[in-house]
């Protein structure tokens, strides 16, 4: 917590200096998040054997002779999803801050609106103007995508496709325990923390309501992803239909990540609010938030590394690969 | 087992409706599809092979009316507990009607008899080793 704090401090000293590389190290990791499974299929003909035996545990039975037409079918109809996906994030993420300095260039003549992007409010901000970029630019490159793959062959699965085909009901649940217990903390912190700070109750409560709403959005938006249209269609449906489904599990998992870093970081705010409310009874309530905060943070790194593999019951689990189909 | 698939080819000249029928007829019979097993909804369907969705309720209609299908509330379509068993005669019919179909797509491409034997044997071979449906 003493970390932290610290942390904020000498962010808040050095504003300018902050942001930029905030936002450098932002756009790599992005950038980064975005491209390594494209990458990793371009290494793929580097390191064949390794990437056969991937594709293998997602359920296709590829050989190395396969594994050019594969890449090729990757590379064709991901690639640009991933290029259009990523342009957007840069982009918002370099729009925000160009959009406020032109806005205070024009209306004070000076930079002093960037002060608006110091501390607490960077994270939002940047994370917000990612997230805007990363569905803007996926729609597009789906819709792209769509435009220009109309072939004369398509392919259907004969049963219904769900999200718990490629994740697990706990993950759910753990989004849920962990909006219960930040909203278990603010009801009974809340009437202590008014009479201290004024009018808590809104902004705590606005606070619970959005990461309900981030819930929502995020298993609605997964399921959405789960009975979309098979995307992939290379010569051989049965490799385009595990090439799909392992793509489209590594998708879920990424909105899975974005889900509970969205419910961390509104945690996290929750936390600020304990923290400038002060008093006897902020300590304790600030120490069990931290605590979840990073419980958060482990779920969101585990989620990441399992790289769409979450339990469902057609990808299962990573450890268990006789599950994938 | 591996989930079987359906596929389509628009530039085929039986209708797509026909297609999806025949093939959901053909699975049943071979119990790749097994009685009571939940087909996907129609809006699923249409938008997998990109056709409108009065194809797949059509297809779907055909299949009822025949006894294939039965509609089950709140989970669309199901396979009936007692499908209709396919005589030889039917059997022989589809299979005459896929080859026929397969046929006309092979002659868009000019392919030769022996490419064709070929490409056959390879995906055949691979098929049965790959579990393919």
């Amino acid at each position: 917590m003493q970390g932290l704090r610290l942390a904020l401090t000498w962010a808040s000293s050095s504003p300018l200096q902050w942001q930029g590389e905030m936002a450098l190290a932002l756009l790599a990791v992005g950038i980064f998040f975005a491209t390594n499974r494209w990458i990793w299929v371009m290494l793929g003909n580097v390191k064949g054997t390794s990437y056969v035996h991937s594709l293998q545990r997602w359920g296709l039975q590829v050989t190395l002779e396969d594994l050019p037409a594969i890449q090729q079918s990757l590379w064709r109809y991901w690639g640009p999803i991933l290029f259009l996906s990523t342009l957007g994030a840069a982009s918002c993420l370099l729009m925000f801050p160009l959009l406020l300095a032109a806005r205070s260039l024009l209306e004070t003549g000076t930079l002093a609106w960037l002060t608006f992007m110091t501390s607490e409010l960077w994270l939002p901000q940047f994370y917000f103007a990612t997230t805007l970029g990363l569905g803007m630019g996926y729609l597009t490159g789906v819709w792209w995508v769509k435009r220009r793959t109309r072939r004369s062959l398509t392919y259907a699965d004969l049963e219904p496709r769900r999200l718990s085909n490629y994740r697990s009901h706990w993950f759910f649940w753990l989004q849920v325990l962990f909006i219960a217990l930040y909203g278990g903390l603010f009801v009974q912190a809340a009437p202590l923390l008014d009479t201290l700070s004024q009018h808590f109750w809104l902004p705590g409560g606005l606070i619970i309501a959005l990461m309900i709403g981030a819930l929502v959005l995020g298993e609605g938006y997964a399921s959405r992803i789960a009975s979309a249209p098979r995307l992939l269609v290379a010569p051989d449906p049965q490799s385009s239909r595990h090439l799909d489904d392992m793509v489209r599990a590594q998708t879920i998992g990424l909105v899975q990540c974005q889900t509970l870093i969205t419910i961390t970081w509104l945690g996290m705010a929750l936390m600020l609010f304990y923290d400038n409310a002060g008093g006897p009874v902020s300590s304790l309530y600030d120490l069990l938030l931290t605590f979840l905060v990073f419980l958060g943070i482990a779920c969101w790194a585990g989620v990441g590394f399992l790289s769409g593999r979450l339990g469902g019951k057609q990808t299962g689990w990573p450890w268990t690969e006789g599950e994938a189909r | 087992m591996t989930a079987p698939l359906l596929l389509l080819n628009v530039q085929s000249p039986v209708p797509p409706y026909e297609q999806i029928r025949v093939q959901l007829r053909m699975l049943i019979t071979s119990g790749h599809l097994a009685a009571g097993a939940t087909l996907p909804s129609v809006r699923q369907l249409a938008s997998d092979l990109a056709v409108a969705p009065n194809t797949v309720v059509r297809a779907y209609k055909e299949l009822e009316r025949e006894g294939w299908v039965i509609p089950a509330a709140r989970k669309g379509v199901m396979v009936a507990d007692r499908p209709p068993i396919m005589t030889p005669q039917e059997r022989r019919r589809c299979l005459e009607e896929a080859v026929a179909e397969f046929l006309a797509l092979t002659r868009h491409l000019e392919a030769s008899l022996q490419e064709v034997t070929a490409e056959l044997e390879r995906q055949w071979s691979r098929a049965i080793g790959g579990g393919l449906n």
